[in-house]
């Protein structure tokens, strides 16, 4: 799987900067496929995502209490933005402290979904996200991958395939 | 080792969204999400985890994560009610305090560069020069 981390202009400020992920060739982000998939069920939730990622980067940063931790493996950062009691719809990121978040996909989350791993779709995503962790942490160990500004950013191979460290 | 910086990303779907998002909705969501940051810091800075938090207001932990989400429309009584516990002012209420008024008449033609000079404004009186006053100094409370 091709990967490359790009860094979401309209998100990103002086509180947190916020990247999204193309896979292959595709010609959208996860998070861009995420808008389209979701926009004509559930418009009004997504402004309201879209107002809080723009507020993460430019106020608050990505505070923890903001985000569903533990929806991934143990120590890979892969979370979901807060549902807004009543509401249906799950984005996966992949948080590294206040600084940083990877937005990855998601879908509707129906009430009678107890865990991610009962529906297809939120589990691709999910699993999709902690794949592009692991990588990204490979790449940090050896050094591939650096933190840089103060962990504002990530520098170094951002476009990798996944094959390279199986 | 390739240090490639990040490539910058303008999405036009996202461009699209934002611009129907009003400045008004995008301050209220700010707010709301500025208020959790200042109760989660609040928090941090007792000592305090979300439990000891539920248990002083008597309510059940998941309610004290859906307030510091920044989803939670809060109601006036609840931030009182969080400020007390935590000994901060999430709603400031404080009348703001009516200074008095001091006036001044002078006859300013009378006065030399020096005596004016002197005349200064502080933070409890406000200082009126009256041209047309005879007494050089007449002051009302």
């Amino acid at each position: 799987m091709k990967c490359k981390i790009v860094k979401l202009d309209q998100f990103s400020g002086c509180s947190a900067s916020v990247y999204s992920v193309y896979i292959n060739d595709e010609k959208k982000t996860l998070f861009d496929k995420f808008i389209e998939e979701n926009i004509n069920s559930f418009k009004s939730e997504l402004l309201n995502i879209i107002q809080r990622l723009k507020v993460i980067g430019k106020s608050t940063g990505a505070r923890m209490k903001f985000f569903k931790d533990k929806e991934g493996n143990p120590g890979d950062g892969v979370c979901a933005l807060y549902d807004i009691p009543g509401t249906k719809l799950r984005l996966y990121c992949i948080r590294y402290g206040a600084e940083l978040i990877i937005l990855g996909g998601g879908g509707e989350k129906p009430k009678h979904i107890k865990k991610l791993q009962d529906d297809k779709k939120l589990k691709k995503e999910n699993y999709l996200l902690r794949e592009i962790s692991n990588e990204i942490s490979n790449r940090i160990k050896t050094k591939d991958i650096e933190w840089f500004d103060d962990h504002m950013d990530l520098i170094g191979a951002l476009e990798f395939n996944t094959e390279d460290y199986e | 080792m390739n240090k490639k910086i990040p490539e910058i990303y303008t999405s036009p779907l996202i461009e699209d969204l934002l611009n129907e998002i009003s400045p008004e909705e995008l301050k209220r969501t700010e707010r709301k999400m500025m208020l959790a940051a200042r109760i989660d810091d609040a928090l941090k800075a007792r000592g305090m985890k979300k439990g000891d938090l539920a248990k002083a207001l008597d309510k059940n932990p998941s309610e004290i994560s859906k307030w510091l989400s920044g989803t939670h429309n809060f109601t006036a009584e609840t931030l009182w009610e969080i400020g007390d516990v935590l000994d901060i002012n999430l709603i400031n209420i404080k009348e703001q305090r009516k200074e008095p008024v001091i006036y001044v008449a002078s006859t300013m033609a009378s006065m030399n560069d020096s005596q004016k000079s002197s005349i200064q404004l502080n933070d409890y009186c406000e200082l009126v020069i009256d041209k047309n006053a005879t007494n050089q100094k007449q002051f009302e409370a």
